[in-house]
């Protein structure tokens, strides 16, 4: 038997392993074309857990919450809402800053209101509980979650109910209490920080900037780029490529020059 | 035939005994003198109830409001029905009447005497001293409304449903009629025998008011199951729950109908009641759905030495017709074909989720007329599904509002340059203002934030990040949002 297609067989069988057969369904390209092509599916993939985690020891942050995150987590729901047409499930913690979700500020991000349910849980193992019923029940179009910790055990059990139940799962968590290395086997991680807008002519503020990084990718391999979103034209746009971090072959712990 | 310590009392007689000379009421040693082939059998007065409830029950054909009288001895006892606004359903009264007639005769019931009458007096007056075979339609009499008073004056007093010795002592005082007593001036009456047979007349006449009881609707949304020994592990008792909640199905399904409220109570061995109840969004009847939504009220559930006995009552139930089933394709695309499925999945999932977390913690967010950013969202714990709200088009706002949050303000501006809010020092940017927000005055003292003019700016920090600063009224400089 040759090298390369034993080769071939072992790759194979790690990608039924991870659970690749799913990755031949749904994905939803989110019509950036350097991001689609960056992931392996020419897309997000539908029916998993996505992570969406906020800037790593932003002060800032640590007073707001990961709002960029959300902010971005709140786009990509809005655009699986409209593209399944169905409901967005949305799980947090009563109390808090986390328990401020304003509606009419999310529709301007792109997800409507009458899409959302929002559940109010008392504590994490709520959330969790909540967003695993959320993703087993198909009808829905996507399950957010907001937890403080999440961990590995928890990010299989949700990754195996958004495969059971055909539903996409985002899971927003603050920066670095995402568990150990910020690993929730998740089929994705997605870092958001916010960047300062480009300066305009008028006095006022520009578009919002995030550099999104897709620091964990499934058979695919990180990568990261500028993005604004106008909040006038609800436009998602690439300002740039951020410098790919392929060094690092597990994806954890990716250190990006911004 | 009853007993009563040592004498035998007649309860009731049949015809051909009447025609003999034995009555009801009578000591049953006088009825032998009289007839001494008198074949007796004792009375059971809880048979007579229950056949008498069952055919109340029947009755509900007619109009939803059924009661029953008595039974007592003597063959006393009948049925209420209240068709107020129910006869024209089969053609009016009077054929009501008749149909009523022939299906109770049909049953087995050879006498049946019906009154028809507008008061509850009347009717029972016309059904015992009016109808006969004679009247027209046979054994109804029908009290037209004109006439009622002229038709009970002839009526002896017996027809007032007054107890036996009032009745014998108006006879001995030769008031045979209630015309006679109608005549009579009222103070002295009730000075004499009491405020009942001014109560009971007026009553009949219609000149005081009779409410009428209906019976409870029959047939409970109940069902109960014993244990030969008591369970306790978690497993038995869901597949207890999962049978009791199968044990309605067939008779929701014939009723078409749905459950909205459950409760369950469990009898602990120590003699103890352990109650759960859930509610669901819309009518269900799938047992593995409402067994599903007590799975989430188990947790910590302390059963003691075990539970001998579980009864699951519904106490609230909606009409739930049978829907079709779409056939579609499995590999169909969400949307296709299956919205219903899909539709009844998203109800399932709401019911859980507030079963577990309760009912005020799942909510949907529904717009309120109001441009002050805290009262323009209210939240409502109804389930997905309707027409879709309108949402008024605004300036920008963020995902997160927060409480008015002071901050200290360290540079002066406006906004100001530096200042330090969930200590941290924020440094502004760049700002974009103020948008002002005058309170709405139309709604008076009531107005949200009555003497507030608020001033908002959304302002960015070198960092990037942004915050929605408001310059409150009092000067004061607070954070209100966090923008993305």
């Amino acid at each position: 038997m040759s090298h390369s297609s034993s080769l071939e067989r072992l790759r194979q069988r790690i990608q039924r392993l991870e659970g690749a057969s799913r990755t031949a369904g749904a994905t939803l390209p989110l019509g950036l074309e350097a991001v689609d092509t960056a992931l392996p599916w020419g897309g997000l993939p539908l029916g998993c857990l996505h992570q969406v985690v906020g800037a790593d020891a932003d002060p800032a942050e640590q007073a707001t919450g990961p709002a960029a995150a959300l902010g971005f987590t709140a786009l990509l729901a809005g655009r699986l809402a409209a593209h399944r047409d169905a409901p967005v499930l949305w799980c947090l913690r009563q109390g808090g800053t986390d328990d401020t979700l304003y509606p009419p500020g999310l529709a301007q991000l792109g997800l409507p209101p009458r899409r959302i349910m929002i559940a109010r849980a008392r504590d994490d193992a709520q959330v969790l509980w909540c967003l695993e019923e959320g993703l087993r029940t198909p009808g829905l179009a996507a399950v957010v979650g907001q937890v403080r910790v999440a961990g590995l055990t928890a990010g299989r059990r949700l990754q195996l109910a958004a495969e059971a139940g055909g539903v996409t799962g985002l899971l927003l968590v603050p920066a670095g209490r995402a568990g150990p290395a910020g690993s929730v086997a998740a089929t994705t991680r997605w870092r958001v920080t916010p960047v300062p807008a480009a300066p305009v002519a008028w006095s006022g503020l520009g578009a919002v900037r995030w550099d999104v990084r897709l620091e964990r990718c499934r058979s695919g391999r990180p990568a990261g780029w500028r993005l604004e979103w106008n909040d006038e034209t609800s436009a998602l746009s690439v300002v740039a490529a951020l410098r790919d971090g392929s060094g690092d072959p597990c994806g954890n712990a990716v250190r990006w020059s911004a | 035939m009853t007993e009563t310590g040592t004498t035998a009392t007649l309860y009731a007689v049949n015809r051909p005994a009447e025609t003999a000379g034995v009555f009801a009421n009578r000591p049953l040693t006088d009825a032998r003198a009289a007839c001494p082939t008198l074949a007796t059998r004792p009375a059971d007065p809880a048979a007579d109830t229950a056949a008498l409830g069952a055919l109340a029950t029947w009755a509900t054909r007619y109009t939803p409001w059924t009661a029953i009288e008595g039974p007592g001895p003597g063959g006393e006892g009948g049925l209420w029905l209240d068709i107020t606004g129910c006869a024209h359903l089969l053609g009016g009264e009077e054929s009501l009447a008749r149909d009523l007639r022939t299906r109770v005769r049909a049953a087995g019931f050879t006498t049946v005497r019906l009154g028809l009458a507008d008061t509850q007096g009347a009717a029972w007056a016309a059904a015992r001293f009016l109808a006969d075979d004679t009247t027209e339609p046979p054994g109804v009499a029908h009290l037209p409304e004109g006439a009622q008073r002229q038709l009970l004056m002839g009526l002896p007093v017996e027809a007032l449903r007054l107890p036996a010795d009032v009745c014998e002592t108006l006879r001995r005082l030769g008031l045979t009629r209630i015309g006679d007593l109608a005549a009579l001036p009222r103070a002295p009456l009730a000075a004499r025998l009491g405020t009942v047979v001014a109560q009971r007349l007026d009553q009949a006449l219609g000149h005081a008011p009779e409410p009428f009881t209906p019976r409870p609707p029959a047939d409970p949304w109940r069902e109960a199951l014993a244990f030969a020994e008591p369970i306790g592990r978690t497993e038995d008792i869901a597949h207890a729950i999962a049978t009791l909640c199968r044990a309605f199905q067939p008779r929701l399904e014939r009723r078409r109908h749905g459950a909205r409220r459950l409760v369950l109570e469990m009898a602990r061995v120590d003699g103890t009641m352990i109650h759960r109840a859930v509610g669901t969004s819309r009518p269900t009847r799938d047992p593995q759905a409402l067994a599903r939504l007590f799975q989430e009220t188990l947790d910590g559930l302390d059963v003691g030495f075990g539970i001998e006995a579980m009864v699951l009552t519904l106490t609230a139930v909606q009409p739930l017709e049978a829907t079709q089933i779409e056939a579609a394709p499995e590999s169909a695309p969400a949307g296709v074909g299956r919205s219903g499925q899909a539709d009844d999945a998203i109800a399932l999932l709401f019911d859980r989720l507030r079963t577990r977390l309760g009912t005020t913690q799942v909510v949907r967010p529904i717009p309120h007329p109001s441009h002050v950013p805290e009262s323009a969202v209210t939240t409502t714990d109804r389930r997905p599904g309707g027409a879709p709200a309108l949402w008024p088009a605004t300036a920008l706002r963020p995902p997160r509002l927060l409480a008015p949050e002071p901050v200290d303000v360290l540079t002066d501006g406006r906004p100001p340059t530096r200042f330090r809010w969930r200590r941290q020092v924020w440094t502004v940017a760049r700002a974009e203002g103020p948008e002002r927000l005058v309170p709405e005055w139309w709604h008076g003292a009531e107005a949200p934030a009555p003497d507030r003019i608020r001033d908002l700016w959304r302002i960015e920090d070198p960092g990037g990040h942004r915050l929605w600063l408001a310059h409150e009224a009092n000067a004061r400089w607070c954070v209100r949002g966090v923008f993305p």
